[in-house]
């Protein structure tokens, strides 16, 4: 009786954790209708990405020929610059028209299109930190370039930093130094950082504030708090651009270059 | 007799048991390493297309798992018990250890940064200084493509826009349009009842960038 008491009881337990699972579906939930600026606007970095290499569409579908022939690519292109930049409608000074002009046709050049390539080498990244340094808040910038290993995988690597807060003393750069001329000699002086107390002063100064930065971070010296700020540099044969977040709600928002420069 | 009842009893059992596993199962991404031992050379797993759209779909799924648990967390005209779960259930969706980062725009044009652990920002959205909260989701989820990490894990990210009111009363005293950006993770997870490795979608930090205040 017992046995046949604990088999129903079991039966009764099995079934109601199956009807559970059968609720734990999520109901849908209702939405609301994407307004138009938020399909046209530049939400990812690698969406600025696809649409400046021409390979989706505002959806982030496919271009189709028929969206060609709608928007060919240098209209699209047109549609990445900011347009809120006063140097497009600035009446007086016709300059950086003219520039952004002149890049377009470059990168849309039938015989040679160009194309933005996260992984190629031409793509940098430049976040403002914000940190706490001996408990003090303070700001650094990061550089970050994207980095290919060979098994196909990928990652962001930092490639220096930038502070005024890491600015090296006087007395010591005078004191820990290879000499000019050491390089006729092979840079035998090289063996001086065999017996240096403090090496990093033997360092360039990108190098050294990443050094301090790194250091910092492992002697809890120095915290990371927050992101403040990233903004994309771009580099073509000849030119590079700027892409950055504008954060508006408007047609024309999100990921945008937002400086084009002749080299 | 009794004995013939209790086989019974077992098949039966037997059964429902591979019934649940199954259900519950066939709801998690659907590649699946044909061997522990296969699933162990994680580097030399390469997605295919196809795999790409099966991870995407799933990644939605997730994302739209989250909106329908913040929908109830905010919601306070439900039950304190249902908004509890939802909070729970929220965070399983997480890797551990993910955090939200906040960025309002200040009435001088600055921008005020604030980072919180998941499980803080989940419990803070419960107990907002509002009678009343509705939060509706935009129907555009957009999910960036899949990018091998050094760890064998895949990484992606999904932006969502949020539309939040609160209300004091009757009254609408705030109002905003925030622009999530997810971080998606696809692990490689152990499936004990099956003893082989199956690929999970985890959702990760979440940046939430306000566009518009009314």
């Amino acid at each position: 009786m017992k046995k046949s008491k604990l088999c129903l009881f079991l039966i009764f337990s099995i079934t109601f954790q199956f009807a559970s699972i059968g609720q734990s579906n999520i109901p849908e939930i209702d939405k609301l209708q994407t307004p138009k600026e938020y399909y046209l606007q530049v939400k990812q970095f690698g969406e600025f990405i696809d649409r400046f290499n021409y390979k989706t569409d505002w959806k982030g579908n496919l271009i189709t020929e028929e969206f060609a022939s709608k928007f060919p690519r240098n209209a699209y292109l047109f549609y990445l610059i900011n347009h809120e930049d006063q140097r497009l409608t600035n009446s007086n000074d016709s300059t950086y028209r003219v520039t952004c002009t002149e890049f377009i046709a470059f990168i849309t050049n039938h015989q040679q299109p160009k194309e933005i390539s996260l992984y190629g080498g031409q793509v940098k990244a430049e976040a403002l930190v914000n940190i706490v340094c001996y408990g003090n808040d303070a700001q650094i910038k990061v550089e970050m370039i994207p980095d290919a290993l060979p098994d196909r995988s990928a990652r962001w690597v930092i490639n220096g930093v930038e502070s005024s807060l890491f600015a090296s003393n006087a007395d010591s750069i005078k004191k820990h130094f290879i000499a000019p001329n050491s390089h006729e000699a092979s840079f035998i002086n090289l063996k001086k950082l065999n017996e240096a107390d403090n090496a990093i002063y033997y360092l360039s100064g990108p190098i050294a504030n990443t050094m301090i930065f790194i250091k910092g971070l492992e002697h809890k010296t120095i915290q990371i708090k927050s992101i403040e700020k990233v903004t994309f540099s771009i580099i073509f044969s000849g030119w590079i651009i700027t892409v950055e977040e504008f954060n508006r709600s408007s047609n024309n928002s999100g990921w945008l270059i937002s400086n084009i420069q002749k080299l | 007799m009794f004995f013939q009842f209790l086989q019974s009893m077992r098949q039966i059992l037997i059964i429902l048991l591979v019934g649940i596993a199954t259900t519950t199962y066939s709801q998690e991404p659907s590649k699946t390493a044909s061997s522990s031992k296969e699933a162990k050379i994680v580097d030399e797993i390469n997605l295919s297309d196809s795999d790409i759209d099966v991870f995407k779909e799933q990644t939605k799924q997730k994302v739209e798992e989250f909106q329908q648990h913040i929908v109830t967390i905010g919601s306070k005209d439900q039950p304190a018990e249902k908004r509890n779960m939802a909070e729970k259930e929220a965070l399983k969706l997480f890797f551990k250890g993910a955090e939200m980062q906040t960025s309002v725009i200040m009435p001088d044009g600055s921008v005020t940064i604030q980072s919180r652990p998941m499980e803080k920002y989940l419990a803070r959205l419960k107990s907002l200084p509002y009678t009343a909260v509705v939060i509706k989701f935009y129907d555009l989820v957009y999910i960036s493509s899949f990018t091998k990490g050094p760890d064998g894990r895949y990484y992606s990210s999904a932006t969502v826009i949020q539309e939040f009111t609160g209300f004091t009363g009757d009254n609408l005293v705030y109002k905003d349009v925030t622009k999530k950006e997810i971080e998606i993770v696809i692990d490689l997870v152990e499936d004990k009842f099956f003893n082989e490795k199956k690929w999970r979608v985890f959702l990760g930090n979440i940046k939430a960038t306000e566009t518009k205040k009314a």
